[in-house]
């Protein structure tokens, strides 16, 4: 009887190292973009994306269905701020769109700097706190494995990192434009 | 040393299960699949407001991707929003570029959001994004519906322009 339970029951070391494989792989970049997102602190340097958090991400199709990478960022500050994402290296030339909380889209294709073909969305200024959503795939939709860096970090408003900002889009009816003034937004 | 080995055994088994386990959950937490070339669904969804690293409550959109094959109708319509928050849907196409949006375009409730994409431009997975308006951060349940079903289908009926 002994012996079966024993055997039945993990060490501590066991459990222990279980737990640390089980956390290491859910929060690996895929992981976090799925279900959390990464929090990003206000930088106050003034270089091109420094201290951005560089992540790695892939896209990866099942056969012919294409299939994006999703991540979600944290931007949350006491002062005017802007949130920058610039894919900084690719494999395939990828395209980016970032949703705002309040469900404006800005979107990137070729956002010029070292990597041309890379997209980079500056939102200046961010206009609410809040969890703002990438979305990045090859850059036509077709189904395609490949991989990238994504840089993504917050700056004051006038940081060189805010310059030449990304204009969002969000179509609405009359009715809906009323009622976004109204909430103050736009 | 007998005990050493069975817990070993047992080690693996466990090491094993953790893996398997964050590689289903991590597989399974955003993505919709179905088997069958057309299907419907409900699904409960969530927003939340709650504090991060700074002492202002942040607004917490939900997140799912759907999957649609190019030429089908993809309809998602929320209901049953819970307690009350008037929300909206974003829906990214395969393409970043391609996206569709709306507010207060669901009959099911006074502002609830539906999004009608027809046809699909692409077969691929659709990045879904629901939240407040106007990015308020508020708390609310919901139910949405998802339909996958042949290209000019009574349920896409006046799609949502794409932009």
């Amino acid at each position: 009887m002994n012996r079966k339970s024993n055997q039945a029951r993990p060490s501590f070391r066991t459990m222990i190292v279980a737990a640390a494989v089980a956390i290491t792989l859910y929060a690996s970049p895929a992981a976090q973009a799925e279900n959390g997102g990464i929090v990003l602190q206000l930088k106050l340097c003034t270089a091109i994306n420094c201290g951005a958090t560089a992540i790695q991400g892939r896209f990866n199709p099942n056969g012919t269905q294409s299939n994006p990478w999703v991540g979600q960022y944290w931007a949350s500050a006491s002062q005017p701020f802007c949130l920058r994402l610039q894919v900084t290296n690719q494999n395939k030339d990828t395209e980016m769109s970032v949703v705002a909380p309040y469900g404006a889209v800005f979107t990137s294709d070729n956002g010029g700097g070292s990597c041309s073909t890379c997209p980079r969305v500056v939102i200046s200024p961010a206009f609410s706190n809040g969890i703002y959503t990438a979305v990045v795939n090859n850059a036509n939709g077709a189904a395609a494995e490949g991989g990238f860096f994504l840089s993504g970090a917050i700056y004051p408003t006038g940081n060189p990192n805010c310059a030449s900002p990304t204009v969002g889009l969000s179509p609405m009816t009359a009715a809906e434009r009323i009622k976004m003034r109204k909430a103050g937004l736009r | 040393m007998e005990h050493l080995a069975k817990s070993g055994f047992g080690a693996w088994t466990y090491l094993l299960a953790a893996v398997l386990g964050s590689i289903a959950s991590a597989g399974s937490a955003l993505a919709h699949d179905s088997l069958g070339p057309t299907m419907g669904t409900v699904d409960r969804g969530g927003v939340n407001s709650f504090l991060g690293t700074s002492p202002v409550a942040l607004s917490s959109p939900w997140v799912r991707k759907y999957f649609a094959e190019a030429g089908q109708c993809l309809a998602i319509d929320m209901f049953q929003v819970v307690p009350f928050a008037d929300l909206e849907l974003v829906v990214i196409s395969p393409d970043p570029s391609i996206r569709y949006r709306d507010d207060d375009g669901s009959p099911s409730c006074g502002n609830c959001p539906r999004v009608k994409i027809d046809p699909a431009p692409i077969t691929g997975y659709y990045t879904v994004i629901a939240n407040h308006f106007a990015g308020s951060p508020v708390t609310s349940d919901f139910l949405v519906s998802v339909l996958r079903q042949a290209g000019g289908n009574a349920a896409c009926t006046t799609p949502t322009p794409a932009f």
